[in-house]
C-alpha cells in the first residue's frame, strides 16, 4: 500500500536521514528509560533494570534495525549498500572483472547494434504517419515462385469500387525517366503515382502541392513533384522552382511541388509524376504493372481486410479465368512489403546469432561468478549467521552481476556505435537507396531502452545460478575449510561444466553457420570468375521514344555506337545486351514466350524466360560456351530470317528429350505480333542472381532483328575500366548529345553490389563466430584454471604418490576435453539442422560442407585444447611440497 | 503455559494499538503497557513489532504523532488517532467480532 503519505514519509527518511535516525533513537531511548523506571520503582538497580527490559522487549539495536528496514525506502538503502559492496568486490578481482566486462561488452554491443538494424528493417521501414494502416495488395504465382507481382489496372479499379475495409486505394508504377533541357541529361528514378497516394500515406510536400485528381487524365498529367535530393543537387535548392518547366523524356512538365528531405517512397524515388491511363489501358487485366496500396478504414483489422480482398480475388478469378488463372492475391502490411522476405530472414538469423554470443558471454560471466563465490563462502556463512536472509544474499550477488553487465553495456554501447558506423559506411549508396529503413539506422532511444533491458536480463542470467547455489551454503559445511568435496561444490562443479558445454555448443553452431555463409559468398564470387568481371565496364542507356520510334533509327544508333566504341583505343571489344547478370537489383525479369505448334496445355500456363537482345560478340565477352548448333553471327541482320539462341536450362525444361534446334519460338503469347524465331544454338547457362538457386531459362536474340530502346553497353578493357568513362561518354555524346548514360560501373562492382547483402551477413556471421570461439575458449580456460587451483592439494598428493608430469597434464587435459567433446556432440546436430535450413534459402550452400562440419569443429577443439593446456601445464609444474604445506 | 505471555494473533497488533489510542493519545511505552494491562498480562509487546506497527499505521494515515512532554517531564513522541483511524478501528472491530463468533461456533460444535 503505497499511499502519498507513505511515499512522502519514506522520502523524508531517505533524504533527511540523520534527523529521522535521531528521532527514532530518542523515541526508543525514551521507551527503554520509561520501562526501566518501572523496574527501578520495583527496587532494581538502574543497570539491572535496563538489562531486564532488554530481555523482555528485545535489544534496542535490533529494534532500530527492524524499524529501519520495515519501510519501502530501506530497499534503496540496502541497494546502495549492495552496490558499494559489490563494487568493492569487483575491484578486488580485477582480472576476472575485466574479462567479464569485455565478454559482456562484446555481447551487448553486438546485440544493441543488431537491434538498431532490425528496428529499422522490421519495425519502421516506412516512416510516415499512416504506415500502420497501409496494406500492400500484390499478386503472386505460387507455382512459379513469383511471390510479389504488381496487379492489372482493371483489378485495381474493381477494388476501388468493391472493397469496404479500405477508405482509399492508391497505386504507383516505376518509371525511369530522362531529365533533359537544363544542364546535362540525367536518368532519374521516377514513379507514376495516383493523385491520392501522398495524402493517403499522410505526407505533405515541403513546397507546393500534391497532384489533383483531374491530373490523372491523359493530357493533363504533365506535372512533376521533385524529391528533396534532386531539388538540392540538380536545381541548387532553388526556392523559386515551383511553376518552372523541365523536359522529361522529351516532353515538357511543370514542377508543382518538392517533397521533404528523406522522403523517397516508393524506394528509390527521386521524382513523381501523375499516374494517368486511357480507358483502354484501365480495362486491361492481362498486363500487371501497378503496385496497389490500400488504407484500412479506422478500426478495420488487417486480417478482416485480407479476408475480404481474398473473396473479391476469388470472384475475379472465376469471372476472368484467362488472365487470373494461377494468380493468387497476397495482402501484406506495408512494413513486410517494403522489407523483402530475405532481408527479414537474414535479420532474424543475425538476431539469433548475436543472442547466441550474448548467451556465451553470460555463461562465461556465470562461470567467473561461480569461481568468485566459492572463495567467498565464509562471507556468506557469516552473513547468514548474523541473520541475513537467503533472499538478501541472492540480492547482493545479483546486484554484483547486474553491475558487471551495466559496466559491460557502457563499453558495449561504444562498440555498438562503432559497429553501426562500420555497417553504414560500407554500404554502397547505389544499394542503400533501395533498402527500406536504411536511413533510419542509428542508436535511438529504443536502442538504449533495449540495452537497459539486456543489462537486467544478462545480470540475472549470469548471476542467478551462482547466487542461488551460494545462498544455499550450509553453515556447518562452509565453515569446514573450503567446503571441498562437499555436495555443494559438486553441484557447483556440475553447473560450471554445463555452462562450458553450453558455451561450446553455441559457439559451434555459430561457427558452422558463419562457415557456410562465408563459403557461399566465396562461391558466388568464384562462379563469375570465368568472364573476368574486373576488366568489364557496363553502363545503361535508354533511347527516348520520341526520337527513336522507328526500329531503323534505333538500329542505326546502336550500329554507330558499337562501331565507335570498338574503334576506341583501350577497348578490346564492345557489346550490347539487355541486362547483365546481377543487375536489376537481384532477380532478373522474365517474359512470356511461345513455342510454335505447342500451345500451352492449360489456360494460365505460361512459359517464361529472360529475353536478352545482344550483339553477336556478347557470348565471347561473357565466356558463354556453345553446347550445340551455332552462336549468333554478324550476318543475322534485320533482313535475315529471325533466329535465337537458347540456354541449356530452357532446352532442358521446355524441350525435354527433344532437339530444340530448328524449332520456332517467339516472345509473347501465341497471338503476339512478334516474329517467330528459329532456334539455331544452345549455350551454357549464366548465373543471374544470388537468390535463384536454379538457372533461369534464357533466350538470346540478335539486336539487329529487334533493336531495343533500353540496353546495357559492355566494354572489355585490358586493365582498369574506369579510365574509359570519359572517352566513352564523348563517343556516345557524338552520336546523341541528349542521351544520359547511367549505372556506369565495372562488372565486378555490379556483382558485389548485388551480393552486398549476403556479404554483410557473411561478414557479420564470421565476426560473431570468431567472438563466440574466443568467448567459449575463455570459458574453458577459466574453468580449467580454477579447477587446477581448487585441486592443487589433490594434485600435490598425486605427485607425492608418484604421478608423473604427463599424468597430471593428461588428467587436466582430459577433463577439459571431455567437456569440449560433449559440447561438440550437442552442437553438431543442431548446426546440421541449421545448415539444412540455410541451404534451402540460399544458392551455393552445401548442407554437408566438409570444411564447416569437420574443419570448424576441429578448429574449435584445437583452441579448446590450447585453453586446457595452459592450466594443465601449470598444474604439472606445481610443487607438491608447497601444495601440501598449504593445507 | 497460560502464565507465559503469548504472542499476538497475526495482524491484531494494529487493531489493539488503534483501540488503545482511541481512549487517549499516548507514547510508545504507554501503548505497550496499556495493552499488557488490558490483556491482564496475556500479551507481551516486543519493542520491534510495536515501532514497526506504529510506523506502518502512521504511513497509512491512521495515526499521527507529535512530540510532547510526559507527566515525568520527559520528551516523548505521542501518537493520536486520525478520523480515518477511528473509522478503520470501527470496521476492524466489527469484522473481528464476526470472525471470533464464527470461530467459536466452529470450535464448540459437537
Amino acid at each position: 500500500m503505497l499511499s502519498l503519505r507513505n511515499i512522502i514519509d519514506g522520502l523524508r527518511s531517505l533524504f533527511r536521514k540523520e534527523r529521522s535516525e535521531k528521532e527514532l533513537d530518542e523515541e526508543l531511548n525514551g521507551f527503554l528509560e520509561m520501562a526501566a523506571e518501572e523496574k527501578i520503582k520495583q527496587g532494581m538497580s538502574h543497570k539491572d533494570a535496563l538489562r531486564a527490559v532488554r530481555l523482555e522487549r528485545g535489544s534496542l539495536e535490533v529494534t532500530k534495525e527492524v524499524v529501519r528496514s520495515a519501510g519501502w525506502e530501506s530497499f534503496f538503502e540496502t541497494c546502495y549498500q549492495d552496490v558499494r559492496f559489490g563494487l568493492r568486490m569487483l575491484a578486488k578481482h580485477q582480472l576476472a572483472t575485466l574479462v567479464c566486462i569485455v565478454a559482456l561488452a562484446l555481447g551487448i554491443g553486438a546485440n544493441t547494434a543488431m537491434f538498431s538494424v532490425a528496428e529499422a528493417f522490421l519495425l519502421h521501414p516506412a516512416p510516415f504517419e499512416n504506415a500502420n494502416r497501409i496494406v500492400a495488395l500484390v499478386d503472386s504465382r505460387p507455382q512459379e515462385n513469383v511471390d510479389m507481382n504488381s496487379v492489372a489496372p482493371a483489378t485495381y479499379f474493381d477494388w476501388r469500387q468493391e472493397a469496404h475495409s479500405f477508405d482509399q486505394f492508391g497505386a504507383y508504377a516505376w518509371d525511369e525517366v530522362s531529365l533533359t533541357g537544363d544542364g546535362h541529361p540525367e536518368k532519374v528514378q521516377a514513379f507514376r503515382v495516383s493523385a491520392n497516394l501522398f495524402g493517403m500515406l499522410g505526407v505533405q510536400p515541403q513546397m507546393g502541392r500534391v497532384f489533383a485528381p483531374e491530373e490523372e487524365q491523359p493530357g493533363r498529367d504533365q506535372e512533376v513533384i521533385l524529391g528533396h535530393a534532386l531539388w538540392e543537387q540538380r536545381y541548387a535548392s532553388d526556392p523559386q522552382i515551383l511553376g518552372k518547366n523541365v523536359k522529361i523524356d522529351g516532353k515538357s512538365y511543370t514542377i508543382v511541388g518538392v517533397m521533404a528531405k528523406g522522403f523517397d517512397f516508393p524506394l528509390p524515388a527521386e521524382a513523381w509524376i501523375p499516374l494517368s491511363m486511357d480507358i483502354k489501358e484501365s480495362q486491361r487485366r492481362d498486363n500487371r504493372w501497378l503496385w496497389v496500396l490500400g488504407r484500412l478504414k479506422p478500426g478495420a483489422s488487417f486480417s478482416n481486410a485480407a479476408a475480404e480482398m481474398q473473396s473479391i480475388a476469388q470472384r475475379q478469378a472465376e469471372a476472368y479465368p484467362d488472365t487470373n488463372k494461377g494468380w493468387k492475391l497476397r495482402p501484406m502490411p506495408l512494413a513486410q512489403f517494403m522489407t523483402g522476405y530475405l532481408t527479414r530472414q537474414y535479420t532474424i538469423l543475425l538476431m539469433a546469432a548475436v543472442g547466441f554470443v550474448l548467451l556465451i558471454a553470460c555463461a562465461d560471466v556465470a562461470n567467473v561468478q561461480f569461481a568468485r563465490m566459492s572463495g567467498r563462502s565464509n562471507e556468506f556463512a557469516v552473513r547468514t549467521a548474523l541473520g541475513s536472509s537467503r533472499w538478501r544474499i541472492v540480492r547482493q550477488l545479483l546486484t554484483e552481476s547486474v553491475l558487471l553487465s551495466a559496466a559491460g553495456a557502457l563499453v558495449g554501447l561504444l562498440i555498438a556505435q562503432w559497429d553501426l558506423q562500420m555497417i553504414l559506411s560500407h554500404m554502397p549508396p547505389d544499394v542503400a537507396r533501395f533498402i527500406a529503413g536504411w536511413k533510419t539506422i542509428r542508436l535511438d532511444s529504443n536502442a538504449f531502452l533495449f540495452t537497459l533491458v539486456i543489462v537486467v536480463i544478462c545480470g540475472i542470467l549470469s548471476g542467478i545460478a551462482p547466487s542461488l547455489l551460494a545462498s544455499r551454503a550450509n553453515l556447518a559445511e562452509s565453515m569446514k575449510e573450503g567446503g571441498r568435496g562437499s555436495t555443494l561444490s559438486q553441484a557447483r562443479g556440475r553447473m560450471r561444466g554445463a555452462l562450458v558445454v553450453a558455451g561450446i555448443s553455441l559457439a559451434l553452431i555459430l561457427l558452422v553457420g558463419a562457415g557456410l555463409l562465408v563459403k557461399n559468398f566465396q562461391g558466388l564470387l568464384r562462379v563469375n570468375e570465368s568472364y573476368l568481371p574486373q576488366t568489364l565496364l557496363t553502363m545503361n542507356l535508354t533511347l527516348p521514344e520520341t526520337q527513336y520510334k522507328k526500329p531503323s533509327a534505333r538500329l542505326a544508333f546502336h550500329e554507330q555506337v558499337l562501331q565507335r566504341l570498338n574503334a576506341l583505343p583501350g577497348v578490346q571489344s564492345a557489346a550490347i545486351v539487355t541486362h547483365v547478370p546481377y543487375s536489376n537489383g537481384g532477380g532478373p525479369s522474365t517474359y512470356t514466350f511461345s513455342i510454335e505448334g505447342r500451345p500451352p496445355e492449360q489456360r494460365g500456363d505460361f512459359r517464361t524466360a529472360i529475353i536478352e537482345t545482344v550483339s553477336s560478340n556478347y557470348f565471347a565477352m561473357m565466356n558463354i560456351r556453345l553446347r550445340q548448333g551455332r552462336l549468333l553471327a554478324e550476318t543475322d541482320g534485320a533482313e535475315a530470317p529471325p533466329v535465337a539462341v537458347i540456354s541449356e536450362s530452357l532446352a532442358r525444361r521446355y524441350f525435354p528429350g527433344l532437339n530444340p534446334l530448328g524449332a520456332h519460338i517467339k516472345v509473347g503469347k501465341m497471338g503476339s505480333d512478334r516474329p517467330w524465331m528459329t532456334i539455331v544454338g544452345i549455350v551454357a547457362d549464366v548465373h543471374y542472381s544470388w537468390i535463384s538457386k536454379e538457372d533461369v531459362p534464357t533466350i538470346y536474340g540478335p539486336f539487329r532483328q529487334a533493336p531495343p530502346y533500353y540496353t546495357t553497353i559492355l566494354l572489355r578493357t585490358p586493365s582498369d575500366p574506369l579510365q574509359l568513362i570519359s572517352p566513352v561518354r564523348e563517343q556516345i555524346a557524338s552520336v546523341d548529345a541528349e542521351l544520359p548514360l547511367y549505372n556506369i560501373k565495372p562488372m565486378d562492382r555490379v556483382i558485389t553490389e548485388s551480393i552486398v547483402g549476403i556479404a554483410y551477413v557473411a561478414a557479420m556471421m564470421a565476426v560473431l563466430g570468431g567472438i563466440a570461439l574466443a568467448l567459449a575458449s575463455v570459458g574453458v580456460f577459466g574453468l580449467m584454471s580454477y579447477s587446477v587451483s581448487e585441486r592443487a592439494h589433490e594434485i600435490g598428493v598425486r605427485m607425492s604418490l608418484g604421478a608423473q608430469t604427463k599424468d597430471i597434464l593428461w588428467m587436466v587435459l582430459r577433463s577439459g576435453m571431455t567437456l569440449t567433446a560433449i559440447g561438440l556432440f550437442i552442437g553438431l546436430p543442431i548446426a546440421f539442422a541449421l545448415a539444412r535450413a540455410l541451404s534451402t534459402l540460399l544458392f551455393g550452400v552445401e548442407a554437408a560442407d566438409p570444411f564447416s562440419f569437420i574443419g570448424l569443429p576441429l578448429l574449435l577443439a584445437g583452441i579448446a585444447a590450447l585453453a586446457c593446456y595452459l592450466p594443465a601445464r601449470r598444474a604439472a609444474r606445481l610443487d607438491p611440497l608447497k601444495t601440501l604445506r598449504y593445507e | 503455559m497460560a502464565d507465559k505471555p503469548s504472542d499476538l494473533v497475526q495482524g491484531t497488533l494494529d487493531m489493539l494499538i488503534l483501540k488503545t489510542l482511541a481512549l487517549q493519545p499516548m507514547h510508545g511505552y504507554g501503548i505497550a503497557v496499556r495493552i499488557e494491562q488490558m490483556s491482564q498480562s496475556v500479551f507481551r509487546i516486543n519493542a520491534g513489532s510495536l515501532f514497526v506497527a506504529l510506523q506502518r499505521l502512521q504511513r497509512a494515515g491512521l495515526i499521527k504523532s507529535e512530540w510532547k512532554a510526559t507527566e515525568n517531564s520527559r520528551r516523548a513522541k505521542y501518537y493520536l488517532l486520525t478520523e480515518q483511524g477511528r473509522k478503520r478501528l470501527n470496521s476492524e472491530t466489527r469484522e473481528w467480532g464476526r470472525q471470533v463468533a464464527a470461530i467459536t461456533r466452529i470450535l464448540e460444535a459437537s
